[in-house]
């Protein structure tokens, strides 16, 4: 028995165990792309709620015309806590096409400020952390895919600052690094085989010197259309199938509202992409007030709820 | 449905261009099961592939037990 299948049937028997009282999330994710590319990735997410710590075991596979298949074993653990969170990973690429590597990469993050959500406030979250990873690359072949007399062993260490800003539920997560190698690359040095890109398994890319990544932007506009309705200036906003549309009430004397809509002329209703509450009303049945501004958002399909 | 989106940019050795990548999904929430489907549209600055734009459309199946 080899040592990725013992790996397996270790973390197998470990989640079995941790399953049976914590929560469990499987995924698999299927990519296609240009130039033949495929890959497909299936990962399980043990996590115990009360404790924090959660682990959580990965296979990739990938390929395209200009790549041979590649596979990645991976294993991450970590904790999240109130104030602090750190994860580990660990994972393999078995030789393909000459070219193999082993990783292991750290996430550190601790949360500076917090404002807690409340029903009549909104969280704030302010953290910053760091990131490191240490892959070693291994590589038979040249840039002009010639056998070298001897394996290329390529140290990569990778580092830098995180920050994450979360605020009425949006949420920017940035991470710049910077990369090092501990021998010179020069342009008979094969470009190395991985570069993460979120969303896609890999692509031939290059040797990184420096990288940054925005990521979860996630419901920024229908969290500000709640903000909005809350704070009184949009009180009406409609969900059709393709069209966000959202309507701004004045009294038709020409006073603006504030402090929110009047009771008995609004409704509540569920923003079904945020799972939030916003402020809906019946214009038919509100006679004071009519719409002074009209604002149509193709680019985001909601359905309504 | 939650939209999300990243951006990612990589500077490389040997004078290499940078290559920048943008990502779009949507995760769709049915009870304890998911679906998430997103657009990632990948400049590689050089010629990774034969072409310096590849465009990726990614699917994936999770569940939250």
């Amino acid at each position: 028995m080899n040592k990725i299948n013992l790996c397996i049937l270790a973390c197998a028997a470990l989640l079995s165990s941790a399953a049976a009282r914590a929560d469990v999330n499987p995924e698999v994710s299927q990519t296609l792309g240009d130039g033949n590319y495929s890959a497909t990735k299936a990962f399980v997410q043990v996590s115990d709620e009360d404790s924090g710590f959660f682990i959580a075991p990965q296979y990739s596979v990938s390929k395209s015309s200009s790549q041979p298949t590649m596979s990645v074993y991976s294993l991450k653990g970590g904790m999240n806590l109130d104030r602090w969170n750190f994860d580990i990973e660990g994972g393999i690429t078995p030789k393909a096409d000459g070219y193999s590597n082993k990783y292991v990469t750290g996430n550190l993050g601790v949360v500076v400020a917090t404002v807690p959500e409340t029903d009549d406030a909104y969280g704030f979250l302010f953290q910053l952390g760091a990131t490191a990873t240490h892959t070693a690359n291994a590589d038979e072949y040249d840039a002009a895919h010639q056998k070298r007399s001897s394996e290329l062993d390529l140290a990569q260490n990778e580092y830098g600052p995180t920050a994450t800003i979360k605020l009425l539920d949006f949420k920017l997560e940035t991470t710049f690094t910077k990369t090092a190698y501990d021998k010179n690359v020069d342009k008979t040095t094969r470009k190395i085989q991985h570069i993460m890109i979120l969303g896609v398994q890999a692509a031939t890319s290059g040797l990184p010197s420096q990288s940054i990544i925005d990521r979860n932007l996630n419901n920024a506009l229908c969290d500000w259309f709640d903000f909005a309705a809350k704070q009184g200036a949009m009180n009406t906003a409609y969900f059709p199938y393709d069209v966000f549309s959202a309507t701004r009430l004045q009294r038709k004397s020409g006073q603006p509202l504030r402090g929110g809509p009047p009771s008995g002329l609004v409704r509540r209703c569920v923003c079904s992409p945020c799972g939030h509450h916003a402020f809906t009303a019946a214009p038919s049945a509100s006679p004071d007030f009519g719409p002074s501004h009209r604002a149509l958002f193709r680019f985001l399909s909601i359905t309504a709820s | 449905m939650t939209p999300y989106a990243s951006y990612t940019a990589t500077q490389f050795k040997l004078s290499q261009p940078t290559s920048k990548a943008w990502e779009g999904g949507l995760t769709w929430d049915i009870d304890d099961v998911y679906l998430r489907g997103s657009y990632t549209r990948y400049d590689a600055g050089a010629e990774p592939q034969g072409g310096g734009i590849i465009n990726y459309y990614s699917l994936a199946l999770g569940a939250d037990f």
